[in-house]
């Protein structure tokens, strides 16, 4: 059973963001991503200052069994990435919504965020 | 007819010996080596000790006097350039053995790490292990000893720990660096070998000198750090340091790694060339000095010395440094720079790293493999790899080594086709997804 944390917003894509302040969001892949993955061995990660539209993929995410595209939940500039998984990239396994964050973008589309699912939306859609 | 002379016969003098033979079927070839047998093999040494070897069998003859060989058995003292005579302390040799070409293949030996007043204990429980002697007097000790302490977690003092587990001792080990394996793989691959040899018995200090060494008559313990251990028998495997004596007093141009040879081995002296341990070898890569002395570079470089000293013109480009150790279950190759190696000789490195199943996942019981690559991050030029794992890690690395001797990158070495079937691989083999991540880790084009 995945955990899928209630203050966090969700794509589609099972991308989750929480929001730093009124203008940064943190981003990763959702515990549900993460154990489809299983073993994470490779983060290909975005080049800060990136412009990227909602939907775009920005980072590549590979297991031993499969390659999965993490797309922006939303139209921002990436202002951080989260180097640290180019020497540990299964912290995305062991710690998804911590440790494991992947990107930090800078939110230009407040309606889309708004738009994104919540909590219990997110989890009817993968179960 | 051309009289070549060779000075020590090990790997090195053995290859010099064969190459000059074919390059010159008519030469006259002597061999000076002081030792009883022809050929001695000091890699068998740890698993003579662990009972897997004979050791009788790591001496061995090889019948040079049929293939018209004169064989002196003395040390050689100095080479007399104007002469041309190599003088020898052997008493029916007086004025020297005369030579148109001469090779100095006098290897290395052993050093003990610098503790106060341990040379004194010298043979007397604490061992170095590079000779049959050296074997011999351990394999007697061993049979009193229970605890034992391994000064060095280079190959060699792993491999003597593990011997000595497998014959029921209790074993420390002392290394002053923070891994195992240290300048010859990276941390994060040095990390499981040492839990899995931890998993075996051996106790290591990592990060921790030997202080002081105990014990009057023989030795009986030592201090590691703020510890105490005792034990009744030391194997000292801290490095080896080239037979430089003969080059030295023959006015030969020697560094702190060995003796100076240019790249078709020849020394400062008209007509003598060197190989093997003795000598200052360089690295593929780059032509920098590498301190690494292994027994196939010494191959190598006999062959390059002994054809050229029979008229010859090869040239030695400097080696790929790939090697192996098999751990208990562990085998552990590598080949090229580490990391730490790579940023010290000037380059930016990028790396690639999988821990991945070799088979697919429908073979039961298949295990995983660590793949390390790292490249030039300017060029994508192959630097290093290493890879560890139950099986399949020198296989591995065979093939990186290959590529890294011929100047090759990360784009070259991922068109590279590996054998594969369910029994022993994945159709997209962890080598080449180790290359692929450390291409993707280059700066975007």
């Amino acid at each position: 059973m995945s955990a899928t944390p209630d203050e966090l917003k969700y794509s589609a894509d099972h991308v989750w963001i929480r929001m730093e302040d009124d203008f940064i969001g943190v981003c990763g892949l959702t515990d549900h991503a993460q154990e489809q993955l299983t073993d994470i061995v490779f983060v290909e990660l975005p080049e800060i200052d990136t412009d990227v539209r909602q939907g775009e993929r920005l980072a590549v995410v590979e297991s031993v069994k499969a390659t999965t595209n993490v797309n922006a939940p939303v139209s921002g500039r990436i202002v951080e990435v989260n180097t640290a998984l180019e020497d540990s990239p299964g912290v995305i396994n062991a710690d998804p919504y911590g440790d494991g964050w992947i990107f930090k973008i800078d939110v230009k589309g407040r309606v889309e965020y708004d738009d994104l699912m919540d909590a219990d939306q997110y989890r009817a859609q993968v179960e | 007819m051309k009289r070549i002379v060779i000075i020590g016969f090990g790997s090195a003098g053995y290859a010099a010996f064969t190459a000059a033979r074919k390059t010159d079927p008519k030469a006259a070839i002597t061999v000076i080596d002081p030792k009883a047998r022809d050929l001695m093999h000091p890699c068998g040494l740890p698993y003579a000790l662990e009972g897997r070897a004979d050791p009788a069998r790591l001496e061995q003859d090889v019948h040079l006097d049929k293939a018209g060989v004169i064989r002196i058995r003395a040390r050689a003292t100095r080479i007399d350039a104007d002469a041309k005579r190599i003088i020898t302390d052997a008493g029916d040799t007086e004025g020297g053995v005369p030579y148109d070409a001469a090779i100095i293949c006098t290897g290395s030996a052993p050093v003990l790490p610098p503790v106060p007043g341990i040379e004194r204990l010298r043979n007397r429980g604490l061992y170095t292990l590079a000779t049959m002697d050296d074997c011999n007097r351990i394999m007697e000790r061993i049979e009193g000893a229970s605890d034992c302490l391994i000064i060095g977690a280079g190959a060699i003092g792993l491999e003597c720990a593990v011997a000595l587990r497998a014959r029921g001792r209790a074993v420390h080990l002392a290394e002053m660096r923070d891994q195992v394996l240290p300048g010859v793989i990276d941390a994060d691959l040095a990390a499981p070998v040492a839990e899995h040899l931890t998993l075996r018995g051996i106790a290591f200090h990592l990060g921790a000198a030997v202080g002081e060494v105990l014990g009057e008559d023989a030795f009986a313990g030592a201090r590691i750090g703020d510890s105490r251990i005792t034990a009744s028998l030391c194997i000292a495997a801290t490095g080896f340091a080239p037979h430089t004596e003969l080059a030295r007093e023959s006015g030969i141009e020697c560094g702190p790694r060995g003796i100076v040879v240019d790249d078709s081995l020849r020394t400062a002296l008209p007509d003598v060339y060197a190989a093997g341990d003795c000598i200052v070898a360089w690295s593929v890569i780059d032509k920098k000095p590498v301190g690494a002395k292994l027994a196939t570079s010494a191959y190598k470089q006999g062959t390059v010395a002994g054809a050229n000293a029979a008229g010859g013109a090869m040239t030695y480009a400097g080696t790929a440094g790939a090697f192996v150790t098999v751990l208990g279950d562990l085998e552990i190759a590598g080949a090229g720079y580490t990391t730490e190696a790579a940023r010290a000789a000037g380059y930016e490195p990028v790396s690639g790293k999988i821990s991945a199943p070799v088979l697919p996942d429908y073979i039961p019981d298949g295990h995983a493999i660590t793949v390390k690559i790292l490249a030039d991050r300017a060029t994508g030029r192959l630097l290093g790899a290493q890879a560890v794992g139950p099986a399949g890690a020198a296989a591995r690395i065979n093939v990186a080594s290959a590529a890294i001797e011929f100047g090759k990158t990360l784009d070259d070495l991922e068109r590279v086709e590996l054998a594969y079937c369910p029994a022993v691989s994945e159709v997209h083999d962890p080598l080449l997804r180790a290359a692929d991540f450390a291409r993707r880790r280059m700066p975007k084009r």
